[in-house]
């Protein structure tokens, strides 16, 4: 047994010497720069050029490579797309291991804001074309709002095309057949905003003489990014951090109106006009209150109220939504801004070797700018999603619209969001109210001043970190945890953290000036 | 098996039964709520307005289609493979006289305590060029080292007297695994068999990671993108969430049903082979 | 020491020069060849990215490689340990690893004893298949059925208020968090364990019984005597090598099942990695939580191999 034993351990050692020294040499071969396969296109100057791209995807279908819409693209474009579509919710994971074997198409999209740790060495090794130097020679790209840019930069260079959002489009969407029934007006105030959720409660707006409605359905999701407080902001709290001329960073947290915010929600707790169970609630059960008509009032982005509608009509035929955004509270009106885009789209050196390759892409994202491109993506084309009426184009079917052309193209691959550049049309009210609602919103924006800025700290430690904000924040409004107790909460996350971020943002804040 | 319909007994079947019959309950109860939300629009526990919308809707779709048939395929393929490399696997380690047996058992051990992670397998899987092909859904997660072991566990509890009776009459040790063993082991077949078949059929995670053409994604891609997506993070509206396509509970519901169903149908038709005691019975008798 | 370990030993002992080395291996060469396939699988699909454990020990970055990367030594681990809720972290794990393997391992085992209990053929096979189901139902769709049966306004506090009783705060206090856990794993998955156990059960011999019959022994005797120790040693295996993967608990459900008000309790090493390793792309951090729990795996299993030999088990290896 003995001699076994030790003759069977030798052989193991042995084995995993090897495996060691195959698998070390396998993963150098790795390191190569590979173009090849869909990475590999010369257009040449007669034929259309070839851009193989890998994009997240959160639409329904995959559209087939030779629909009506991407060919209008390319032809337009004078170009043959190769695009590689991945569901978002594996985004992350495909994109590093990309980054990590050089498999890369000419254009990559990022998950989200491209603040993680592998992004950022990614920039700074070089791996991705910084594209600050190009941008003005193209007409469209360089009409983009530089505050768009800015956000994404990294250390002054900026590594990708942000795709164009509104830069604040939080919206309180919320029932008008309700409101008109108890004959109220869109709140404007906060106070306003209150007897409103009150009126949800109690004054039985879906007239089924039953006690079964209430205000807010919202819940407790979020990533690891800092979020503002909404109600804060409302109120007079800066939109995460505040920056004074001596570069000293602030945290929303520290400033009286952001317990007031909290303070705000723990009354619509404690009186019943939000969920009992919002802290776990998750994001198809928050749905569900608002489209069966329990709830009145529902917190997302200002372009899904037309989809709440139509999901809402399928139960109850009578069913209108409304949405506003700005809640002023003492006089005063403010609104925190967002990045303003939604994640960028890169391109490798590796499989964009030259600067002239890469023009010919930037003018292909350029060119999606064009009126023409435009309205290709904004209203479809003619016949299949929209029909001219009255000379105007109106949209057929919004589901189909969206099916083809919102999620596969019009999200994923416009830097210049379409919706304000369009033809004008037959517009659903909702989405004329949104333009309206976004463009309206720039008038109050509150600035984040860490957006442009990286903090190692935040980058390393900021999902460990938030975590005590937000969980200190939902036993807050619970009423589990009391002022001083949240209060000692946040100097934790201070001492644990907060301080060097606070710092970290300080010094290169310090260096952009 | 005949047990004594003694009184004490017929107490005990009725405890046995009544337990088994609440847990089974228990248990069937949600997934109908699942399948009654598959036909409505609403969470309600009895809905006012039945409709094959959400069905429709999924089958009207190519992808779908096309990716239940990739899943069928990888799972029917897979399993074979899956299975024959195994069983000779742990055949091969249930053999107490093979000189190494130890260290291929400590290896085969090492890689359930550790694995090398993501990125290293994809560089693998990369380098024996499988990427971008079926067969990258198949081979990286052909055996489990967990069940090669306690497979090797049900091949020892194969009397020895089988098989050095048929090695007296000079039968090949192909022969013998094939005739005797794998006969013999039906029982263990049946059981790693629907491992591996539920093992392949719900993995989405590779075929994103390996495969980049659509088409041949399975089933479970879809679904994931569906059920899980759908309940991600919310109203942060830096990130991706306008990016989301809305779905109604109706058809995240339908897609759970038709997802699992194919699958779950399996287990039934495997059952005749956990009959207890019948094979060794036979054999022997 | 049982007959087969004892015939092992005489025919190691036996074997102790090279020629008979050979010859040994020569007698059993179609068992190399049986076996080839499963090993070259092994080598190539698990060994090979091996490497990917010393990401540990360095910070890896994804565009530098595993040779670019700069090699950090222990600072993951110093992170890692000196983390302020480490020691939450490892006693809420420990704790819900601890009763999933002294309730949920033995409740797999009692309803598949239940089962073969079972002499109607229909009843059995319909039960069996009916347990079975809920495996197949993603984490999310089961919790989201929690929520609808234990929420503040859910089923049960609904029926309980009918009858008088006070709401109870299924989802938010802490104490019914790891109960909770464990009825979940159990509704879901404990029909799912019973197959691997109906299937050695099914290699139980019949005559056993029959013998057992005939002297009169009484059906609990007849579970204790000759189906408990016909399906012993699969048993052990399971358990050992469910010590191995001690600490990797159901990620999905406690992540899916936590929330601010129990994460005292309920955070453990996976949904902590989760959270501040692979969200943010932080692959050595993460590595080096893995290769801790690893580790620890490693050492259960090696102990409880041993303790399973000294009981006169073989054990695994």
């Amino acid at each position: 047994m003995q001699k076994n034993k030790k003759w069977g351990s030798k052989w193991l050692l042995v084995l995993l010497a090897l495996a060691l020294v195959v698998s070390a040499c396998s993963s150098e071969k790795a390191e190569e720069p590979s173009a090849g396969g869909e990475g590999a296109s010369k257009g040449g100057d007669d034929g259309p050029f070839e851009i193989s791209i890998s994009l997240n995807f959160d639409g329904q279908d995959i559209p087939e490579p030779d629909n009506p819409v991407q060919k209008a693209i390319e032809e337009y474009t004078n170009t043959k797309l190769n695009i590689n579509y991945v569901p978002g919710n594996a985004y992350q994971e495909r994109l590093s291991t990309m980054i990590a074997s050089g498999d890369m198409p000419q254009v990559v999209a990022s998950y989200g804001p491209p603040k993680q740790s592998f992004l950022l060495s990614a920039f700074q090794n070089d791996v991705f074309w910084d594209i600050s130097p190009y941008i003005e020679e193209f007409p469209n790209l360089s009409k983009l709002n530089p505050i768009i840019y800015e956000n994404v930069s990294f250390q002054g260079g900026i590594y990708g095309l942000p795709r164009e959002r509104p830069l604040a489009r939080d919206a309180f969407i919320y029932r008008a057949d309700w409101l008109e029934k108890l004959g109220m007006k869109e709140p404007e105030t906060i106070d306003e905003f209150y007897e409103m959720l009150v009126a949800f409660r109690d004054q039985d707006p879906d007239g089924n003489n039953q006690n079964d409605t209430y205000g807010l359905s919202t819940g407790n999701l979020g990533g690891s990014n800092p979020q503002p407080n909404m109600y804060a902001v409302f109120m007079g709290a800066p939109n995460v951090w505040e920056v004074d001329e001596d570069g000293k960073f602030t945290r929303d947290v520290f400033h009286p109106a952001y317990l007031e915010g909290l303070k705000f929600q723990r009354r619509l707790y404690e009186e019943g006009l939000m969920h009992p169970d919002f802290a776990v609630m998750d994001r198809p059960k928050i749905e569900g209150e608002f489209t069966t008509g329990k709830a009145g009032v529902l917190l997302n982005t200002t372009n899904t109220a037309l989809t709440y509608e139509a999901r809402l009509k399928q139960t109850i035929p009578d069913a209108e939504v409304s949405f506003f955004s700005i809640l002023s509270a003492n006089g005063e009106k403010r609104v925190p801004a967002s990045l303003g885009s939604n994640g960028i789209l890169m391109f490798p050196k590796s499989s964009v070797p030259t600067e002239e390759e890469l023009k010919r892409i930037l003018t292909f994202f350029d060119k999606l700018g064009d009126q023409e491109m435009v309205d290709l993506l904004a209203w479809g084309i003619e016949g299949v999603h929209h029909e001219i009426v009255d000379g105007k184009p109106q949209i057929i079917d919004h589901e189909k619209y969206d099916r083809e052309v919102t999620y596969p193209y019009k999200f994923v691959l416009s830097v210049i969001a379409p919706d304000n550049l369009k033809t004008p049309g037959h517009e659903h009210r909702l989405v004329l109210k949104e333009i309206e609602v976004t463009t309206d919103n720039t008038n109050y924006l509150v600035n984040n001043p860490a957006n442009p800025l990286v903090s190692q700290t935040q980058v390393e430690r900021g999902g460990e970190l938030e975590q005590i904000i937000r969980d200190a924040n939902t036993k807050f409004i619970m009423g589990v945890i009391d002022e001083d107790e949240w209060k000692a909460e946040m100097d934790r996350w201070w001492s644990l953290g907060g301080e060097q971020i606070a710092r970290e943002l300080e010094e290169e804040w310090k260096k952009t000036q | 098996m005949v047990y004594d319909r003694t009184l004490g007994n017929r107490i005990a079947d009725g405890i046995i039964y009544t337990l088994l019959g609440l847990f089974a309950l228990s248990t069937t109860v949600p997934f109908l709520y699942v399948l009654i939300n598959s036909f409505s629009g609403t969470e309600d526990l009895w809905p006012k307005i039945w409709t094959l919308d959400a069905y429709r809707y999924i089958f009207s779709t190519d992808r779908f289609v096309r990716s239940l048939g990739v899943s069928i395929y990888i799972t029917l393929l897979g399993t074979f493979l899956s299975l024959l490399s195994t069983s000779l696997l742990s055949y091969g380690l249930s053999n107490r006289n093979v000189p190494g047996r130890r260290a291929i058992l400590l290896m085969v051990l090492f890689t359930i305590l550790f694995n090398g992670g993501m990125i290293p397998t994809y560089f693998v899987v990369r380098a024996v060029g499988l990427i971008d092909t079926l067969w990258a859904l198949m081979i990286p997660s052909m055996m489990s080292g967990f069940y090669v072991i306690v497979m090797k566990e049900f091949f020892q509890n194969i009397p020895d007297e089988l098989k050095e009776a048929a090695q007296i009459d000079g039968a090949h040790e192909l022969i013998i695994f094939l005739r005797i063993i794998l006969p013999l082991s039906l029982p263990a077949l049946a059981a790693f068999g629907l491992f591996y078949a539920v093992m392949l059929w719900n993995q989405y995670f590779s075929a994103i990671l390996y495969i980049q053409d659509s088409q041949k994604w399975p089933i479970q891609v879809l679904l994931q993108q569906i059920v899980i997506q759908t309940s991600g993070s919310f109203g942060d509206s830096s990130a991706m969430s306008e990016n989301m396509a809305f779905y109604g509970q109706s058809v995240r519901m339908a897609v759970v049903i038709v997802a699992t169903v194919p699958i779950l149908i399996v287990y039934p038709f495997l059952q005749k082979h956990f009959a207890k005691g019948v094979l060794l019975g036979s054999v022997k008798g | 020491m049982s007959v087969a370990a004892k015939t092992e030993k005489v025919q190691e002992l036996s074997g102790l020069n090279r020629t008979s080395l050979l010859k040994r291996m020569w007698k059993v060469r179609w068992f190399y060849i049986f076996m080839a396939p499963g090993i070259l699988y092994f080598l190539i699909f698990k060994i090979w990215p091996m490497w990917g454990v010393l990401m540990a020990f360095q910070n890896y970055q994804p565009v530098k490689g595993m040779w670019g990367s700069d090699w950090v030594g222990f600072r993951h681990f110093d992170r890692f340990f000196s983390t302020p809720d480490f020691w939450n972290l490892f006693r809420n794990t420990f704790l819900i690893a601890l009763y999933d393997l002294i309730v949920f391992f033995p409740t797999t085992i009692i309803l598949a004893l239940l089962l073969n209990e079972v002499r109607h053929q229909v009843y059995k096979r319909l039960v069996q298949t009916l347990v079975y189901v809920p495996h197949f139902l993603s984490w999310v769709v089961v919790v989201g059925i929690t929520y609808i049966l234990l929420g503040s306004e859910g089923v049960l506090n609904k029926l309980g208020g009918l009858i008088g009783l006070e709401r109870i705060n299924f989802l938010f206090n802490p104490d019914w968090f790891r109960p909770l856990i464990i009825l979940q794993l159990i509704w879901k998955d404990a029909g799912w364990g019973t197959i691997i156990f109906l299937a050695a059960l099914a290699g139980v011999n019949v005559q056993l019984y029959e013998a057992a019959r005939i002297d009169g022994a009484s059906r609990l005797r007849q579970v204790w005597h000759i189906t408990l120790p016909g399906i012993r040693n699969v048993i052990v295996i399971l358990l050992i090598l469910r010590l191995g993967n001690f600490l990797d608990l159901g990620f999905e459900q406690i992540f899916l099942m936590l929330n601010p008000l129990n994460r005292e309790v309920g955070e453990v090493f996976d949904t902590y990695v989760y959270r501040v390793g692979i969200l943010e792309g932080q692959f050595s951090y993460s590595a080096a939580v893995g290769l801790f729990k690893s580790t620890v795996g490693l050492v259960l299993v090696f102990i409880a191999n041993r303790i399973a030999k000294a009981l006169g088990e073989e054990g695994i290896y």
